[in-house]
């Protein structure tokens, strides 16, 4: 299985006076079985990009191939349902999307709608939200009696009880407090580093990037401006330049000491590499 | 002088008990950030002092004035609020009539609008954008317009809540930007929640709301070192206090410092000083 946009252009609306050309001629091949960012300003072409993940949206232009299918522009595209079998997408704010009238019914309704039967789909969705830290006495109460940050874990474990072998996530910590952020990343990267399955994050959170990412796919008007290993990424500051993004606190920390004259070797973008380098640097 | 004070208020929705108790001071013209995890009562808060929500019981004076049902409306056209999703509190259809319905609440003749709107589009740096309509804007400048709209009603006490959070770096740099001139150029007393700690090290207070009681509260550098306190209301260090942490594993002991500027600063001089 592979994932890969050729010349891919979108524009919504075609034809007409609000025409928007929002993703241009999009080269990309992510890299299976890793953690890859998405990052970019608003209105880059984030979310418009990895909408084509599961044919949400159809390229205008250009084709996507995600393992067994490929989604041409003009063309009908079909067993859809088969692709977003494999790949799950967690939109931004998916508590809003809560509909069923039980906890484990919300979380059962896409393995059920996907083939699983009953049984199959409440084991699944049992599991799902285990995984996602929601106890089991709250199974049978309406998912709208529960507090924002629980929302967003019964919606997610809605994804992750379908299996998906790729997980695209659109900001998915927004508006958590940093414990709740900490448990969610950490989520993700469990489901790729236990599982091997691929994840896609779509973050405005450079933090993230460096603690949880292989990779960083960077858009900017539309365009692919950069896509390279985390470490490359955070060396090249060029890189985040138009992206609305800011480096995190410990490449920018960093940065200030090597303006001060501090000879920093071997860190690794973490506060322990940091300091025993900081710390060589003063006994000097 | 006090402009907000709160005593022992309590609010419930139906069976939940949300705010048990929380005795909250505000002096005139100070930043305060409340920060506290989801569900812990903060937003709920903020709601009551602009009288959107009625407390169970308690005490909140506003300008020295207790408030009632009676003075809620007069009380409530001196205090602004800016919510979190930008989208939800455009109603213009361009940046002019958003700004201008604001003054239409305050009763400003028409013939004295439009500079007021002029002034305030200039103060949030939206005068390019007076007769564009909020589809064709970013979540950043959706938020100016919000700010441009609740400074044009002159409030004395302006309330962020998570303002900033649906927003990119970028965005999110202006906006608390644009907060912190307000704050200094007007003497606005400014309430803002957020999750962001490196943002509530910026200002006078810190307080922190945990399960419907105030959990602490002082100055950024008494509350925002405190490792235990924070750890317990599910918040984290901020990175200069971190990096601290570290460097003391390595011998490096530094004094504590918020922002990495100034750990920075205290670092060039240990090794200067040598």
């Amino acid at each position: 299985m592979a994932i890969t946009f050729r010349k891919v252009n979108f524009i919504y609306s075609e034809g007409t006076p609000f025409s928007y050309h929002a993703l241009k001629d999009i080269d990309l091949n992510i890299t299976l079985g890793k953690v890859t960012a998405i990052i970019g300003a608003t209105g880059s072409g984030k979310s418009t990009m990895v909408q084509h993940l599961n044919a949400l949206l159809v390229p205008t232009e250009g084709e996507v191939e995600v393992g067994d299918h490929t989604i041409k522009a003009k063309a009908k595209n079909k067993n859809l349902k088969d692709l977003r079998k494999h790949v799950g997408l967690v939109f931004q704010f998916p508590e809003y999307q809560l509909f069923e009238e039980t906890i484990l019914k919300d979380v059962a309704f896409g393995p059920k709608n996907f083939g699983c039967t009953e049984e199959e789909a409440n084991q699944r969705a049992k599991d799902a939200l285990k995984v996602v830290g929601i106890p089991d006495d709250y199974y049978d109460r309406s998912p709208l009696d529960l507090s924002g940050g629980q929302k967003r874990r019964v919606a997610i474990a809605g994804i992750l009880a379908m299996r998906p072998e790729v997980l695209v996530l659109d900001e998915p910590t927004a508006g958590l407090d940093p414990a709740g952020t900490k448990s969610m990343m950490q989520l993700f990267l469990d489901y790729n580093r236990k599982a091997g399955n691929t994840v896609i994050l779509v973050t405005h959170n450079m933090d993230q990037v460096l603690k949880y990412c292989d990779e960083v796919v960077a858009v900017k008007d539309g365009r692919i401006a950069a896509h390279t290993d985390v470490k490359s990424f955070f060396r090249d500051p060029s890189i985040m330049e138009g992206t609305n993004m800011n480096p995190p606190f410990i490449i920018r920390f960093e940065e200030l000491l090597k303006e001060k004259g501090f000879a920093l070797k071997d860190t690794y973008g973490d506060p322990d590499s940091l300091a025993k380098a900081i710390s060589k640097e003063m006994k000097r | 002088m006090n402009v907000l004070e709160i005593k022992d208020l309590h609010f419930r929705y139906d069976e939940e008990e949300v705010l048990k108790g929380i005795s909250l001071s505000l002096e005139e013209g100070t930043y305060t950030s409340v920060l506290g995890p989801n569900g812990s009562g903060k937003s709920t808060l903020a709601k009551l002092i602009v009288g959107l929500l009625e407390k169970e019981s308690g005490s909140i004076k506003l300008f020295g004035e207790e408030l009632t049902e009676k003075n809620v409306y007069a009380l409530r056209n001196r205090i602004g609020i800016v919510f979190q999703n930008p989208d939800n509190q455009f109603i213009g259809s361009t940046v002019r009539d958003d700004i201008a319905f604001g003054l239409e609440n305050h009763c400003v003749p028409h013939e004295d609008m439009d500079p007021l709107i002029d002034e305030f589009a200039e103060k949030v740096s939206m005068t390019p954008f007076l007769d564009t309509e909020p589809t064709k804007l970013s979540g950043g400048q959706k938020q100016r317009v919000a700010i441009a709209g609740v400074l044009a009603m002159s409030p004395e006490i302006l309330i962020f809540d998570e303002s900033t959070s649906m927003l990119d770096p970028e965005g999110k740099k202006e906006i608390n930007e644009l907060i912190r001139s307000i704050h200094k150029e007007r003497n606005i007393t400014i309430i803002s929640i957020t999750h962001d700690i490196e943002e509530a090290a910026w200002g006078d207070r810190v307080v922190v709301i945990d399960d419907g009681k105030v959990a602490a509260e002082g100055t950024p550098a008494e509350v925002l070192s405190d490792a235990k306190t924070l750890e317990a209301h599910r918040l984290e260090l901020p990175f200069a206090l971190e990096m601290r942490n570290a460097l003391k594993k390595y011998g490096v002991q530094v004094k504590p410092c918020l922002t990495i500027e100034d750990l920075t600063e205290e670092l060039w001089q240990l090794r200067s000083a040598k």
